[in-house]
C-alpha cells in the first residue's frame, strides 16, 4: 500500500474497544484531570495530578504552543490538554481529535467556544487555516498495525509526520508522547496487551519515528521517561485496587481484572525496559531563529 | 477476585521455594527435580504475562500484596523464595 494514499494505524472500533469502557471507569482510577498517559514526576512526594499538570505543560512548551493562535492536539482523551491550552495558556483556539465517541461527547459537553473538537483520525484531518502547533499524547503508539515490516512502519509513520508539516506554519512545534518498543529482537510481546487491551496496534521504536520525521523536521529535545510511566502505572493500580468495589460495579469484575493485569505488565514493561516512554519534540522545518541553549 | 485475602501463616524459604518449583514445573510439565532453582524465570519461558499470573497466585496463596515486578527483581526461585520468605515473616510490605 503506498504511503499517503491509505490509513494503516489501529481502527475506530478497536480505539473504542479500550476507550468506551465508560468515562466513570476511567474517573475512578485516573488523577482529577483525567489523564490517562504516564505523567512527569519530580520528587518522591510529588501527586499525580500535580505530575500530569507539569507533563501537559511540558509539552505545551515543547510545541511552544504557549499563547498561540491555533493548536491541534490528536487524540485529547478527556480534555486535560485541550483545557491546559485554553485555561492556562492563553491559547486562542483548539482543535482537537478523537476516535472515541465517549471522549468526544465528554469534551464536547464543556461547550467552550474556543474549543473544535471532532471524531476524526488525523488521516482524514483538513484544516481550515495553519496551526502553530501540534501535541500528540498517546495516541501514536496507534497509527500502526501489528505485521507490517519496518519499512511499512515508517511510511505509516511518514505520512503522518508529512501531513502535521503541511498544516504547520514554518517554525511551528511539533510535540509527541509515546510508547515504543525498547529491545529490539524477536519476541518482544507475550500478545496480551495486544490482544486484550489495545487491539490492531503496534508500538513504534524510537528509530522509526526519528527517521519518519526527518524529512520535514528537526528534534529538538528527546527524553526517555520510562521511569516515569512505571511509577504512573503503579499509581494507577493502586487507585484502582482501592476502588475495586465501585469499578465492578461499574464495569464488571472481568473488565476490571484485565485491566489490573494489564496495568500490572505495564509495570512490569516499563520497569524492565521492553516498553519505553518517549517524549520527542520537533520544529518544522523554514522558521526564524535557531534551536538550542545557543 | 477477593484482594484482602486472610493473612496466612508466615512461610518459611523452604516453603517458598517447593511452591515455586512446583508451580514452574507444572507449567513446563517437567518432573521437579529438573528444575534448577537458580535459573532465572526468563529461561523457563515466564514472560511477563506468565509472570503476573505467578505473582497473582502467590499473592492468594500467602495472603498479601506482591509488587508487580518482584518477580524481576528477584529473578530466580531461590532469590525470590528468600524474598517471600523475609516478607512473609515481616507482614509483606510490597
Amino acid at each position: 500500500m503506498p504511503s499517503g494514499e491509505t490509513y494503516g494505524g489501529a481502527s475506530t472500533q478497536a480505539i473504542q474497544h479500550h476507550y468506551d469502557v465508560g468515562n466513570d471507569f476511567y474517573a475512578l482510577w485516573l488523577d482529577p484531570t483525567v489523564t490517562y498517559s504516564g505523567a512527569l514526576w519530580d520528587g518522591p512526594d510529588d501527586t499525580l495530578q500535580a505530575a500530569q499538570e507539569r507533563k501537559l505543560d511540558y509539552h505545551i512548551d515543547q510545541a511552544r504552543a504557549r499563547g498561540a493562535g491555533r493548536v491541534l492536539e490528536i487524540g485529547f482523551g478527556w480534555g486535560s490538554m485541550i483545557r491546559r491550552l485554553v485555561d492556562h495558556a492563553g491559547v486562542e483556539r483548539v482543535v482537537g481529535l478523537t476516535l472515541s465517541e465517549r471522549q468526544l461527547a465528554h469534551v464536547s459537553a464543556l461547550g467552550d467556544p474556543r474549543v473544535d473538537v471532532r471524531l476524526e483520525n488525523w488521516f482524514d484531518h483538513r484544516p481550515d487555516a495553519p496551526y502553530d502547533a501540534v501535541i500528540s499524547v498517546a495516541a501514536f503508539e496507534a497509527f500502526a498495525r501489528p505485521g507490517l515490516t519496518r519499512a511499512q512502519k515508517v511510511a505509516r509513520y511518514r505520512d503522518f509526520f508529512s501531513r502535521t508539516r503541511d498544516w504547520l506554519v514554518p517554525g511551528g512545534g511539533l510535540a509527541i508522547q509515546t510508547i515504543t518498543w525498547g529491545h529490539t529482537g524477536e519476541a518482544r510481546s507475550s500478545g496480551f496487551i495486544e490482544s486484550q487491551v489495545f487491539p490492531e496496534s503496534d508500538l513504534p521504536f524510537v528509530s522509526e519515528i526519528i527517521e519518519a520525521a526527518e524529512e520535514g523536521f528537526e528534534v529538538v529535545a528527546q527524553h526517555n521517561d520510562r521511569a516515569g510511566y512505571e511509577r504512573t502505572c503503579r499509581r494507577w493500580l493502586a487507585n484502582l485496587r482501592a476502588q475495586r468495589t465501585e469499578a465492578v460495579e461499574l464495569v464488571g469484575p472481568e473488565t476490571v481484572q484485565r485491566y489490573e493485569t494489564y496495568l500490572k505488565m505495564a509495570v512490569i514493561g516499563f520497569h524492565t525496559g521492553k516498553i519505553q516512554l518517549h517524549r520527542i519534540s520537533f520544529r518544522r522545518e523554514g522558521g526564524r531563529g535557531s534551536v538550542g541553549a545557543g | 477476585m477477593e484482594i484482602e485475602q486472610d493473612r496466612q501463616a508466615a512461610k518459611s524459604v523452604a516453603d517458598v521455594q517447593l511452591w515455586l518449583v512446583t508451580y514452574v514445573a507444572e507449567i513446563l510439565k517437567l518432573p521437579a527435580a529438573d528444575i534448577d532453582a537458580t535459573v532465572p524465570f526468563e529461561r523457563y519461558g515466564i514472560d511477563s504475562s506468565a509472570a503476573v499470573g505467578m505473582t497473582g497466585d502467590l499473592e492468594q496463596w500467602l495472603g498479601f500484596d506482591l509488587d508487580p515486578t518482584v518477580a524481576y527483581d528477584h529473578p530466580t526461585i531461590n532469590e525470590l523464595a528468600a524474598h517471600l520468605a523475609e516478607l512473609s515473616t515481616t507482614g509483606g510490605v510490597a
